[in-house]
């Protein structure tokens, strides 16, 4: 099953490296070594890390506009610095993953499922 | 005629329950992959049962019979999910398919026993504690909801919601249902001991209920330790377990005057010891120890072990149960570990090397533990004026109304001496 690993700090840093760091390219060749892996496993689905939460622009249509908010405006989104899509086999394979992640040292790792096959988000029938 | 033979089978389906509902749970989340639809069909199965058995007479094989039941509950159960356009899995997809095999089971000893599986997903970590707890009475125990919500002093309702939500959870978040392999075996096992040692501290030191014992739930924790002993039995903590709940146990007859209210061990009536249950849990100590694995519940034990031993509070090797606390205390760093390991060291070097360790404990928590102890150390040291203000101080913070009559009483009696 598919999760969304939801990458978020605690601290000021508003990132997945800390710019003050020394040692960031030893954290950064640890976010390489992970998704090798996860190519090479086939449970990678995706992932990026985010612009600092001062870029977002939050929508929401109300009375028929369009009514834009700048900054975050869904719940605590601000900390979140990235993002993995895994296919794993179950919860205890995500953990596994997410445990690998640098951040979760001095952040938190979301682990969140992913509802499949919703009719929702599924397209129109062949 | 009729009314005696439903009565009986009544009973035999209530036995089978108790003893097989965790069983039967086990093989159907195995078969089916959804906690809830399992447990459903159990319960279904359950209710089938009450019915037949007694029109019918019992099945030479119940386990068999409620499993089977249940698999075909599950079916109708997931028929009615497709006519109502709810999505079904694909294990359920091939349950519904017309190629469906028969089971092949006849008896009750040809069901694979999946009940490790079925404890090591109502334990998962990834469950908050209290949930586990919930979870695992209801499914490898068997305890109804309102008997689980009747023991943790909740409405049914809560607990049914509790419940309801755990299952969901379990099947939303992908928990899995598996043993865990080799190397977090051990780790995984901490929180199936924790689970089993919450039913029964819970039932052994009731806060709000009015009998201070809950025999159930004590009950309930001894069968399950027992049951992850029977199932991995070289393993060292398990039966370490298993040993303190036994030797716990075995002192019940005595912790409960006639009036109701607690009797503390340096006053409990030794003769009422059940000395099988002692020499039991003795022996599943010392396997324990030949597995050259210690750990907390192992240490838990052999201090109870050391009282169990001994014919009065003067005569226990206070020594050796100072040594085992100050071994188990970084393992275990809990208050109430902290305090008996005080009063345990005031008994062997005086009274006060144990409170120059109670002095160092953080008292902020409004427990009545810290101060009764301080009280009964002082009173052992003569000062008796303020061991009754110390015992004075405990009945004011005791959580059960006995507990702190009982103080109260204390206090009379060592301000008396004085």
């Amino acid at each position: 099953m598919k999760y969304l690993l939801l990458l978020g700090v605690d601290g000021p840093i508003d990132g997945l490296v800390d710019p003050a760091n020394s040692d960031n390219h030893a954290v950064l060749a640890q976010y390489q070594a992970l998704r090798r892996d996860l190519e090479d496993s086939g449970s990678w689905c995706g992932g990026e890390a985010l612009q600092p939460a001062m870029s977002a622009t939050g929508l929401r249509i109300r009375g028929r506009r369009v009514v834009l908010h700048d900054g975050p405006t869904v719940g605590s989104s601000d900390r979140i610095v990235g993002y993995y899509l895994v296919d794993c086999y179950d919860l205890d394979h995500a953990i596994e993953v997410s445990a690998r992640i640098p951040i979760a040292e001095h952040g938190t790792v979301e682990i969140r499922p992913v509802r499949e096959q919703h009719p929702a988000m599924q397209g129109p029938a062949p | 005629m009729s009314g005696e033979r439903q009565e009986g089978a009544q009973r035999l389906v209530e036995r089978t329950m108790r003893e097989s509902h965790g069983r039967a749970v086990a093989v159907l989340v195995g078969q089916l992959r959804d906690f809830d639809l399992a447990e459903e069909a159990v319960q279904d199965a359950w209710v089938d049962a009450l019915r037949t058995w007694g029109r019918d007479g019992p099945p030479d094989n119940p386990v068999a019979w409620v499993v089977s039941t249940a698999r075909r509950r599950a079916i109708d159960r997931l028929r009615r999910r497709q006519r109502q356009d709810r999505l079904v899995n694909s294990v359920g997809e091939e349950l519904l398919g017309a190629t469906t095999p028969e089971l092949d089971w006849v008896t009750d000893d040809d069901i694979p026993d999946e009940r490790l599986r079925l404890i090591f997903t109502c334990c998962h970590p990834a469950i908050a504690p209290e949930s586990r707890v919930a979870l695992t009475l209801r499914s490898v125990a068997g305890l109804t909801t309102r008997e689980i919500a009747r023991a943790f002093a909740t409405s049914e309702t809560t607990m049914q919601q509790r419940i309801v939500r755990t299952k969901q959870r379990v099947t939303t978040a992908g928990i899995p249902y598996r043993v865990p392999e080799a190397d977090e075996l051990h780790e995984r096992l901490q929180s199936v001991h924790s689970v089993i040692y919450a039913v029964f501290t819970e039932g052994y030191a009731a806060t709000e209920h009015p009998d201070f014992v809950r025999v159930d739930l004590v009950d309930e924790a001894i069968r399950l330790a027992e049951l992850v002993c029977s199932l991995l039995p070289d393993e060292a903590e398990s039966l370490g377990l298993l040993a303190l709940l036994l030797l716990h146990d075995a002192r019940r007859p005595s912790r409960v005057d006639n009036d109701g209210s607690l009797v503390l061990l340096e006053d409990q009536d030794r003769s009422t010891w059940d000395h099988d249950l002692i020499e039991r849990g003795n022996a599943i100590l010392e396997r324990a120890g030949a597995l050259g694995r210690p750990g907390p519940f192992q240490l838990q034990a052999a201090i109870a072990a050391l009282h169990s031993q001994a014919p009065s509070v003067e005569e226990t090797d206070w020594v050796q149960v100072a040594a085992l606390f100050e071994v188990l205390l970084p393992l275990w760093p809990s208050q109430s570990a902290r305090i008996a390991h005080a009063v345990a060291v005031g008994m062997a070097d005086g009274p006060d090397a144990g409170l120059t360790l109670l002095d160092r404990l953080s008292d902020d928590d409004g427990n009545a533990r810290p101060m009764a102890a301080r009280g009964h150390l002082l009173e052992r040291a003569g000062r008796t004026k303020e061991a009754a203000v110390a015992f004075e101080a405990a009945a004011d913070s005791a959580r059960h109304s006995r507990e702190a009559e009982r103080l109260r009483r204390r206090a009379k009696d060592t301000g008396q001496l004085t």
